[in-house]
């Protein structure tokens, strides 16, 4: 392999954020490479761990509607 | 047939002429991932809904004052303001002194301020629980980060911009906190599925 795929960089790809070349050389590497799909399978871990929605209640979302109304007719 | 998605930068340009359904188009489009996003910081939910509150009453009063120019930043934008609103109730917090009862347990926890509500409650012995409690224990700058691209899901590059630090140093951190919980789990022998 001629260049040096980081975990940073496999960070990166693991959120979209790495460069076309980067993703296409990690693509191809993948198969060959059982620790960058052991690092990806634990960062898909760690994501779907912490994706909890918490919701804010129903009764403030209005307040703050309220809130902006509010104001609206204030600037009037 | 396909929907578009008005743009935030434009729903905010609506708003400002006057347009309210704008706003709350805008509002319920990010308020889970702002909520969530402020509750994994302070790890309180009255505090997080304190600090959502102040967050949005900010963003009303910036907007209708003419000071929003992020155009369709908004997110970011929303974090930035929340992520320092959290900072400070965290800092107030731990200045704050901790009572105890005659069992040396912290007073706050057993006067039902901090009850849980129902959907904490079904996931209270649930292994993600577990997580997140982990994700607590982080140093904050770490856990900072990972809440912001897991929770918030603002890029490396917004986060750098929301926290006044370089890309590089996000990833870093984020790279750190992701060894850290590694750890955590390893100690504390639980798999995480």
């Amino acid at each position: 392999m001629i260049y040096n795929i980081t975990k940073n960089e496999l960070l990166k790809y693991f959120y979209n954020e790495c460069s076309p070349s980067v993703r296409q050389l990690i693509e191809m590497e993948l198969d060959a490479n059982p620790e960058w799909r052991n690092y990806l399978n634990y960062l898909e871990t760690v994501q779907n761990s912490t994706k909890i929605d918490f919701k804010p209640n129903d009764t403030l979302v209005s307040m703050i509607l309220e809130e902006s109304a509010a104001t609206e007719h204030q600037s009037l | 047939m396909a929907t578009t998605m008005i743009a935030d930068g434009v729903l905010i340009k609506h708003y400002t002429e006057g347009n309210q359904g704008a706003f709350e188009t805008l509002l319920k489009r990010h308020k889970n991932r702002i909520f969530s996003s402020i509750y994994a910081l302070v790890g309180d939910r009255y505090i997080a809904e304190d600090i959502f509150q102040e967050t949005f009453i900010k963003i009303i009063h910036s907007i209708r004052t003419g000071k929003y120019n992020h155009e369709d930043k908004f997110l970011p934008w929303a974090m930035r303001i929340s992520r320092n609103m959290c900072i400070d109730s965290i800092r107030q917090r731990k200045r704050l002194p901790i009572v105890v009862d005659s069992e040396g347990n912290d007073i706050l926890n057993n006067l039902g301020i901090f009850e849980k509500s129902q959907e904490e409650l079904h996931i209270e012995n649930d292994e993600i629980t577990m997580l997140r409690k982990w994700i607590w224990e982080l140093p904050e700058e770490q856990r900072e980060v990972l809440v912001l691209r897991n929770y918030a899901d603002l890029s490396f590059k917004e986060i750098a911009v929301v926290t006044n630090t370089n890309i590089n140093t996000c990833i870093g951190r984020m790279h750190y906190a992701l060894i850290n919980l590694r750890k955590m789990t390893q100690k504390n022998s639980v798999r995480v599925k």
